[in-house]
């Protein structure tokens, strides 16, 4: 009887190729999710409000960005969803950027140094953040001198569409959560090495005793 | 393990881009007219990008707007059934008002009519039942006009007759009992100590004093009346407005004032006199609006 080895062919070089396509499809998934996020915000936000809010589909696009990239990616992507935004509604470009860009590093600061990836962790972030972003607007609103309802009111909207948003984000977390696929090769291994062998019996042949 | 390169660049670059952001609102305020053109170009250029969106979002939208609907016409119809019942109880009380003051109108206008038996000094103030008591042992209403109108005790107390043609607008139910400064009760002519001189109009010598049935209160009996005076049911019975000889009795109510109608004059072998049954004019349980004859000029 015979021991085969069997290694798992040019594995290392399919790893690296998954990882560079990754590396380039990742950030360009992202970029597009926050363009669709920006413009369907806007879109919703004509004449689909609750309660006179929106589920606020940038923030929780840029907690996934975050949750991938940390702090920095959610900087980064929260100025150029705000720079996106800006040119959507027309309004002097910058705003939105700066708001949003403390948002995205706020997010994934509180990710990192949080308890860990649970679910509840996630959407408690993506609730601050959401939060964070409606008390910056009224602080932007204040300092520029432009006049707002009532404050008490648009506090009331932002805890509203925070709330509209950790509904309209829990079963997309969920799923995302239950398709995560690392690595992308699945081979059973005995121990966790890259130098993984297979051991293989081979079929017993006629008349052998 | 983090390096401290990338410490670094997690401490730079926030930074960094909240200062490209604050350059840009600056730019963007400044110098509008460079900016402004280039927002523009992309608002034009990403309108598909719009209207994708848009189409997109149509079934939430459609969602948004049959709940947003639903409430509004919820809140629609709560108001609007509010405002009915508001507009229907407005509605009867302007009916009732119109009634009232058509029948106070007719009330005042015969009274003043020369149909209506000569006044001399009294003159007559227009006043609504606010208060009838339920029980029938009390027999008495009252009514918004008091003191401050000149009403004063023992003034008549007429009301409607309504589509009588024989009679008039106005016949006799009482009398003021008591009186304060806004209301006064009316004593009715069923009250058990009323006692009004009346006589058969057209029957010489048919009078008596008209008092309360003590078997059936719809009906009053006109006592001693002379045995030989002839009364036929259907004749009509006036207050007598009697006057004493030596003119120190008078009568509280004035001559002519109509009462009821003879129903039955009844009169045995052995009786002086002759009791007379009137069935008043007025259902002293249903008026609601009365003319009080005051002493005081209107």
């Amino acid at each position: 009887m015979s021991v085969v080895e069997v290694r798992p062919p040019v594995h290392e070089e399919m790893q690296s190729a998954s990882s560079r396509k990754r590396r380039v499809l990742y950030p360009f998934a992202a970029a597009l999710a926050l363009v669709a996020a920006v413009y369907l915000q806007v879109a919703l936000a004509v004449d689909a409000r609750l309660g006179g809010a929106t589920p606020d589909l940038v923030v929780l696009v840029l907690l996934g960005i975050a949750l991938r990239w940390g702090p920095v990616g959610g900087a980064v992507a929260g100025f150029a969803a705000g720079l996106v935004l800006d040119l959507a509604v027309v309004q002097p470009i910058g705003g939105s950027a700066l708001i949003l860009v403390a948002v995205g590093w706020a997010m994934g600061y509180l990710l990192q140094r949080g308890p860990g990836g649970s679910l509840l962790s996630a959407l408690g972030v993506l609730a601050a953040g959401v939060l964070l972003r409606g008390l910056l607007d009224l602080a932007a609103a204040a300092i520029v001198g432009t006049p707002i309802v009532d404050p008490l009111t648009q506090a009331g909207t932002t805890v509203v569409g925070a709330f509209l948003t950790l509904i309209v984000a829990l079963p997309i977390l969920v799923l995302v959560r239950r398709r995560r696929v690392d690595p992308p090769l699945a081979i059973p291994v005995a121990a966790a090495s890259d130098d993984a062998t297979v051991e293989l019996q081979p079929e017993p042949t006629s008349g052998a005793g | 393990m983090p390096t401290d390169r990338s410490r670094l660049i997690r401490r730079i670059v926030p930074l960094v881009l909240i200062v490209a952001a604050l350059v840009l609102i600056t730019l963007s305020v400044r110098a509008e007219a460079a900016v402004g053109p280039v927002q523009r170009t992309w608002s034009d250029t990403t309108l598909p990008l719009h209207e994708v969106a848009r189409r997109a979002t149509r079934p939430v939208r459609d969602a948004v707007a049959w709940f947003g609907d639903l409430r509004t016409a919820r809140i629609e119809r709560d108001r609007l059934v509010a405002e009915n019942a508001a507009l229907r109880d407005q509605l009867a009380t302007q009916v009732l008002a119109t009634q009232d003051a058509e029948e106070l109108r007719g009330l005042l206008d015969y009274v003043r009519s020369d149909a209506f038996p000569a006044l001399g000094d009294f003159s007559p103030r227009a006043a609504r039942v606010v208060a009838r008591a339920p029980s029938a042992a009390v027999q008495s209403v009252v009514i918004d006009a008091g003191a401050a109108a000149g009403v004063q005790i023992g003034d008549p107390v007429l009301a409607g007759v309504g589509d009588s043609a024989r009679v008039g607008g106005a016949a006799l139910v009482g009398r003021i009992a008591t009186v304060g400064d806004r209301t006064a009760t009316v004593a009715l002519l069923s009250a058990p100590d009323s006692a009004v001189g009346a006589l058969v109009a057209g029957r010489r010598g048919a009078d008596g004093i008209l008092q309360p049935s003590a078997a059936d209160p719809s009906v009053l009996v006109m006592g001693f009346v002379r045995r030989s005076s002839v009364v036929r049911g259907g004749d009509r019975v006036v207050t007598s407005g009697f006057l004493g000889p030596r003119g120190d009795v008078a009568s509280a109510f004035p001559r002519g004032l109509p009462i009821g109608v003879v129903s039955e004059a009844r009169q045995s072998d052995t009786d002086t006199y002759k009791n007379v049954l009137v069935v008043p004019w007025i259902d002293l349980a249903a008026f609601a609006n009365v003319v009080v004859l005051t002493r005081e000029p209107s």
